[in-house]
């Protein structure tokens, strides 16, 4: 567990400008600060509609009748309270690939997901960090204001990466588990071994509002060095001997790109978001430029 | 097939091992650069060739095995790998050639050591053509001449330019130079021949022979008189006398009766007879009277076959007086005691001149002295005080000598007690001066030493050695021969004049030399070492020169002429085997191969680079099985995105 604590005081009051979004509405949730298309007791005025009989006379609006001589009611926005959940990836994967001197993707992801719940609880929203590795951990659940962030930031720094990436075993628990759809922020490498796409596409399929964070290290896009190299899988332990100069590089370089661009796609095509940051992005810069860009935040 | 320069253990032996450490270096290089990744997806190997962490098994056998096999044609060719010559492996033999003197010995037609040479070349010609030979010179010392070698011509070369020395063969430290020499490593020990006669020294030490010795003597006459000594010196008789000495050995089996002549310039002495039994050595001598200097040559008849021993010479210098100038108002006293002795021709004179005379090598001051020292050696009798070379520090009427000291030889043979003189000096001594002889504790007799880079030393005597009471003691010779003796020694030495032989020149020291500085010298004034054990002075000369050894009072020169003569004979066992032996059967030409396996190594290993190193064949790699996993083949972004858009 790392001796310091994940987000400093000056950091934390910078993030009290921001505010979780989410684009989709999710039918019978109540509350949350997002504004819904659908009209319920809510603060916020929507519309009128013609008085029918049996509806509640404390919602006529009296002033349209002196004016009108005609009974309409007003109509006010629901606010869903709509779930956010963090699925954050402690599979082994993520401590690999950043070069030395630059923070793991690990220790990367955790000071992101800490600074988003921040933002979360601040705004008064509800975020479950949701930790899994070839399967779903003991989550935590984070409410009830800023005053609320400690218990949050200590969960986070007593994760320990272990674990396979199995994205289909995730998805398929993360539905069982979590039958009410809502917004569902992956903040991971994807490096599924079998395959990344499907089991995200299940999660948007089944009704889950996707936001990917893709989170590399700076050796996971280009690999340093040059000749011959026994490269092992840090999750698998495979063994492969590789031969790497400048060509061979920038045909890596351009498949993990491939891969990067088939995510954004997958997010995007089912009206998700996708942010890619790489560890040595400042998780300032992150969250007040990549984040916002893709309107992950506000 | 066979090996030159390594057996087949020591090929075998370094093999294993370099093979050993190859194999090593193999594996530590193939683990090195690991590197853990996330994900192996983006590598997209051309075959999926993938193994497990645990596995550490050769992964390119065919890499190692090539460079194995270009270090096994490597060793090969190192330990020069020879092709043909049968079974026969090569050797190594050693030709130790007599060159002592007795192989100046003529034998008929020529020298002993002319068919020593034809016997050692015909004996190097029936070796096997691929053994190496090695050519060592023996007299009293053996010297290798040649490496081992397997250029036989070149030994018959070195063979043909061989002469006789002038030292006896010591055949023992020759046959131990052969064995350690053929301990060398490389080859395998072949022959140790020796090839000379059988005149050696110390035939004792030849009892452990090794056996792979072989004896190629060529035939000598054994029966041999020569000159083993000369010995010239000064008489006792009066006038310009010599005595000389001229010893002469039988080296044959049987008795002699040489004739022994001498001869000085034209004047041939009176022949000298003798018999002498077999071993036995005699002297002849003869006296001759000389002021001149001249060559005694000696001569043993009849002449045999060796005659570098049967005739020598010694060279007699010219022996000329010390010139004394005596400046004495009482030459009448002086007289008898200078005249007496022919090595001193005095002139005696009135009065001191101002400068120092010319014509003389001493010069003697009676109650006398001159304005300024002279150049020369000189003896003060009591001169005037104020001209006195010391300063006087007491004058008395009268004074008793009680002590002499035997300052180098000053106080030789000086021996009197309670020695009343009158009058008496006595002088101040300074660091250079030494007191001869002590009158109440006061040097009366002063001898003051030469200061470096002078010439000029003087003794002082602060009393009449000629006055009435002295003029008849045994005193007053004895200290005017010391004196005259210690300012100019060179004339007063006991010369001797010696020819003897080359190689050890030994000699007895007089029991009044042990004490005195001894100076050994070559004809060009070199200094030769030399050992004093004892009274045996002994120094030891390679070749004939001329040696002079000089002490206080003696100087001997040595006509190193003569040469060493082997005094024994030696009869070889008869398990040793003699003669030339059987041609060799297996004489046929090998073919060297070292070029052959070196450029083979080199090819491998450019193989072996060429197809696993950095530009290897990849596909060529792959058929042998090596694990290449390169990236996939590069994506133009431009077009996926555009084949997106059309999806």
């Amino acid at each position: 567990m790392p001796a310091s604590p994940l987000l400093d005081r000056e950091f934390l009051e910078r993030l009290e400008r921001l505010t979780l979004q989410w684009q989709k509405s999710f039918r019978g949730l109540v509350g949350g600060h997002n504004l819904s298309r659908f009209a319920g007791s809510g603060q916020e005025f929507l519309d009128h509609r013609t008085f029918h009989h049996g509806d509640d006379l404390r919602s006529v609006n009296w002033r349209a009748f002196l004016r009108l001589d005609k009974l309409f009611l007003k109509m006010f926005q629901v606010e869903p309270r709509v779930p956010v959940r963090v699925l954050l990836d402690t599979s082994v994967s993520m401590t690999a690939g950043s070069s030395p001197g630059t923070p793991t993707k690990f220790d990367y992801v955790r000071r992101l997901v800490a600074a988003m719940t921040y933002v979360g609880l601040v705004k008064l929203d509800t975020l479950a960090l949701q930790p899994f590795g070839s399967r779903l951990l003991d989550p935590i659940v984070c409410s009830g204001g800023r005053h609320r962030f400690q218990p949050a930031e200590q969960y986070l720094r007593k994760l320990v990466p272990a674990g396979n990436t199995n994205l289909f075993e995730i998805a398929r628990e993360y539905i069982e588990t979590y039958p009410q759809r809502g917004l569902t922020i992956v903040v991971s490498d994807f490096l599924d071994p079998i395959d990344a796409m499907r089991p995200l596409q299940y999660l948007s399929d089944f009704g889950h509002e996707l936001m990917l964070i893709h989170v590399w290290g700076d050796e996971d896009r280009v690999p340093s060095g040059s000749g011959e190299f026994a490269m092992f899988d840090a999750e698998s332990g495979v063994e492969s001997k590789v031969s790497l100069d400048e060509s061979s590089r920038r045909a890596y370089t351009t498949a993990f790109d491939e891969f990067a661009i088939d995510l954004q796609r997958l997010a995007l095509r089912n009206g998700g978001r996708y942010a890619g940051l790489q560890t040595d992005v400042a998780i300032e810069d992150a969250l007040f430029g990549q984040v916002p860009l893709s309107r992950g935040v506000a | 097939m066979s090996f030159l320069n390594l057996s087949l253990a020591e090929f075998l032996t370094l093999f294993v091992s370099i093979s050993g450490l190859i194999t090593a270096l193999y594996f530590l290089d193939r683990v090195k650069k690991r590197r853990t990744v996330s994900t192996l997806r983006f590598f997209a190997p051309n075959t999926r060739a993938e193994q497990k962490r645990s596995s550490r098994r050769v992964r390119e056998p065919w890499s190692l095995l090539l460079q194995l096999l270009s270090l096994a044609l490597l060793l090969l060719a190192l330990s020069r790998l020879q092709w043909g010559a049968g079974n026969q492996r090569i050797r190594n033999h050693v030709v130790i050639l007599d060159t002592s003197s007795w192989m100046a010995q003529r034998n008929g037609s020529g020298a002993l050591q002319d068919e020593a040479i034809r016997v050692a070349q015909q004996y190097v010609r029936r070796l096997p053509v691929n053994d190496r030979v090695l050519l060592v010179r023996a007299d009293g010392l053996s010297t290798p001449v040649t490496r081992f070698t397997s250029d036989h011509e070149e030994i018959v070369r070195q063979i043909r330019q061989t002469k006789p020395s002038y030292s006896a063969l010591n055949l023992a430290q020759a046959v131990s130079f052969a064995k350690q020499a053929q301990s060398w490593p490389g080859g395998m020990p072949g022959e140790i021949a020796y090839v000379g006669s059988n005149r050696l020294d110390h035939p004792e030490n030849l009892s452990q022979l090794p056996e792979n010795f072989r004896v190629l003597l060529v035939s000598a006459n054994q029966e041999h008189l020569g000159i083993q000594h000369v010995e010239v010196h000064r008489s006792e008789q009066p006038g310009h006398t010599w005595d000389a000495s001229v010893t002469v050995r039988n080296y044959g089996s049987v008795s002699k009766s040489p004739i022994i002549n001498a001869s000085f310039g034209r004047v041939h002495f009176a022949p000298k007879s003798m018999v002498l039994e077999p071993g036995e050595e005699r002297s002849a001598t003869f006296s001759f009277s000389t002021g001149n200097t001249g060559r005694l040559e000696s001569l043993v008849a009849p002449a045999d076959s060796l005659s570098l021993d049967q005739r020598t010479f010694v060279e007699l210098p010219n022996p000329s007086a010390l010139r004394v100038a005596v400046f004495t108002s009482r030459a009448s006293l002086f007289r008898p005691l200078l005249d007496s002795d022919r090595r001193v021709a005095a002139k005696y004179f009135d009065n001191v001149p101002g400068a120092s005379p010319t014509d003389a090598d001493l010069v003697i001051y009676d109650r006398m002295a001159p304005p300024t020292k002279p150049d020369l050696p000189a003896l003060y009798i009591m001169p005037p005080t104020a001209a006195s070379p010391l300063p006087v520090s007491k004058s008395d009427e009268s004074a008793i000598i009680n002590q002499w000291n035997d300052v180098a030889g000053l106080g030789e043979g000086l021996r009197s007690k309670e020695l009343r003189v009158s009058p008496a000096m006595s002088y101040k001594t300074d660091q250079q001066s030494v007191a001869v002889a002590n009158a109440s504790n006061s040097a009366i007799v002063v001898a003051h030493l030469p200061v470096a880079g002078s010439k000029n030393p003087f003794v002082l005597v602060g009393f009449d050695p000629l006055g009435k009471d002295l003029r008849y003691q045994l005193t007053t010779p004895l200290l005017f021969a010391n004196m005259m003796r210690w300012l100019s020694p060179d004339k007063f030495r006991v010369a001797s004049y010696i020819s003897q032989p080359a190689g050890v020149a030994s000699m007895q020291l007089d029991r009044t030399e042990l004490n005195d500085e001894i100076r050994v010298v070559d004809s060009k004034n070199r200094k030769l070492p030399h050992i004093v054990q004892g009274q045996q002075l002994q120094f030891f000369v390679t070749s004939p020169t001329v040696a002079t050894v000089t002490s206080l009072g003696h100087e001997r020169t040595f006509f190193l002429t003569l040469p060493e003569i082997a005094q024994a004979g030696w009869t070889p066992a008869e398990k040793i085997p003699r003669g030339l032996p059987a041609a060799s059967i297996a004489n046929v030409q090998s073919t060297d191969l070292w070029r052959w396996l070196a450029v083979a190594a080199a090819l491998t290993l450019l193989t072996e680079w060429l197809l696993f190193g950095r530009g290897g064949s990849s596909r060529v790699r792959r058929s042998l099985g090596a694990n290449d996993l390169r990236p996939a083949e590069p994506v133009d972004p431009a077009q996926k995105k555009e084949e997106a858009l059309t999806r």
